[in-house]
C-alpha cells in the first residue's frame, strides 16, 4: 500500500534564525510584515499543537485566532530565552487548556474524557490521513503533543520538556512509545488492508 | 513505515488541515485597537452610594429617635 515517501525537510524551515527578537519588536510597534513573517513561520506549528490537546478543529482554529492575537498584543514582552516558537506554544497550551477546563464545567466530564469526533477528509493523501487518524485514536492527549511538536515543529525533546514541563527521560520514552504504538496500529491497518485485497 | 516517515506524513496531514486564519486575526487585532478602552471608574465613585446610603440611615436613625 505505501510507497517510500521523500525525506522531507519541512521540519527544518522554522529553525532558520528567521525567527528572532527583532521580529517581535517589530510586531509590537505594529508592523504587519514582522507579524506575517512570524504566523507564516509558526503557523502550522500551532495548529498542529492545538489540534492535538483539542482534538476538535473549529476549536483549534479559534485558538490559533486567539494565539495569534495575543502573541500581537504581547510581543513587547517577549525576551530572548529560548526559542521564540516556545513562548508561542505556551500561549497557545494556556489557551487551549483554559478551553478545555471551560468545556469541562459547561459538561460536567473530565478532561481527559473530553473526545470529540475528528474527520480528516480534507487530507487528500490517503496515507497521511491514515498516520494523522492514528495519532489520535491510540496516542493520548500528552503523547500526542510530543510527537507533534517534535514533528511538525521539529523541537528537539529538551525544549519540549520545557514546554510541556516535564523531565527529559519522560519525554523521551513517551516519544519511543507513542511511536511505537503508531508503529503497531499503522502496521495492522496495512495487514488489514493487504487481507482484504488478497 | 519507518520513524522519520511516520513524522513526515504526520506533518503533511497536519500542514494539509492548516486553515489560513491570517486575514481574520488581523480584521480581530485591528477591531481590538480601535474599540476604546473601558475607562475604569474612579474608586471614589464605587465607594460614594454606600457611604451615602449610610448617611442617610444615620439620619433616618437620628430622626426616628427625636
Amino acid at each position: 500500500m505505501f510507497v517510500s515517501l521523500p525525506v522531507n525537510e519541512g521540519r527544518e524551515e522554522i529553525d532558520k534564525g528567521v525567527l528572532n527578537q527583532e521580529l517581535f519588536q517589530k510586531t509590537a510597534m505594529g508592523d504587519t510584515d514582522a507579524f506575517h513573517t512570524i504566523y507564516i513561520c509558526t503557523a502550522n506549528s500551532v495548529y498542529g499543537f492545538l489540534l492535538s490537546i483539542i482534538k476538535n478543529k473549529e476549536d483549534a482554529e479559534d485558538l490559533m485566532q486567539e494565539t495569534y492575537i495575543r502573541v500581537r498584543e504581547k510581543a513587547h514582552l517577549y525576551q530572548e530565552q529560548g526559542k521564540p516558537l516556545a513562548w508561542i506554544f505556551t500561549i497557545a497550551k494556556n489557551l487551549a487548556y483554559m478551553r478545555l477546563r471551560e468545556r469541562r464545567k459547561a459538561v460536567f466530564i473530565e478532561i481527559q474524557d473530553v473526545d470529540m469526533s475528528l474527520d480528516f477528509s480534507d487530507v487528500s493523501n490517503a496515507e497521511d490521513r491514515m498516520v494523522l487518524e492514528a495519532a489520535f485514536r491510540v496516542l493520548n492527549r500528552e503523547e500526542r503533543q510530543i510527537v507533534i511538536l517534535h514533528a511538525i515543529s521539529g523541537l528537539k525533546h529538551k525544549e519540549i520538556g520545557q514546554i510541556l514541563k516535564k523531565p527529559l527521560p519522560t519525554i523521551i520514552s513517551k516519544y519511543n512509545r507513542a511511536l511505537k504504538k503508531l508503529k503497531k496500529e499503522i502496521g495492522e491497518r496495512e495487514e488489514d488492508y493487504a487481507g482484504k485485497r488478497n | 513505515m519507518q520513524e522519520r516517515e511516520i513524522e513526515c506524513r504526520l506533518k503533511n496531514a497536519i500542514d494539509a488541515q492548516m486553515p489560513d486564519c491570517f486575514e481574520e486575526i488581523m480584521k480581530q487585532t485591528i477591531t481590538q485597537s480601535v474599540e476604546c478602552p473601558k475607562k475604569e471608574k474612579n474608586v471614589v465613585w464605587k465607594v460614594m452610594p454606600f457611604a451615602a446610603c449610610i448617611c442617610l440611615l444615620i439620619v433616618l436613625i437620628f430622626l426616628n429617635k427625636e
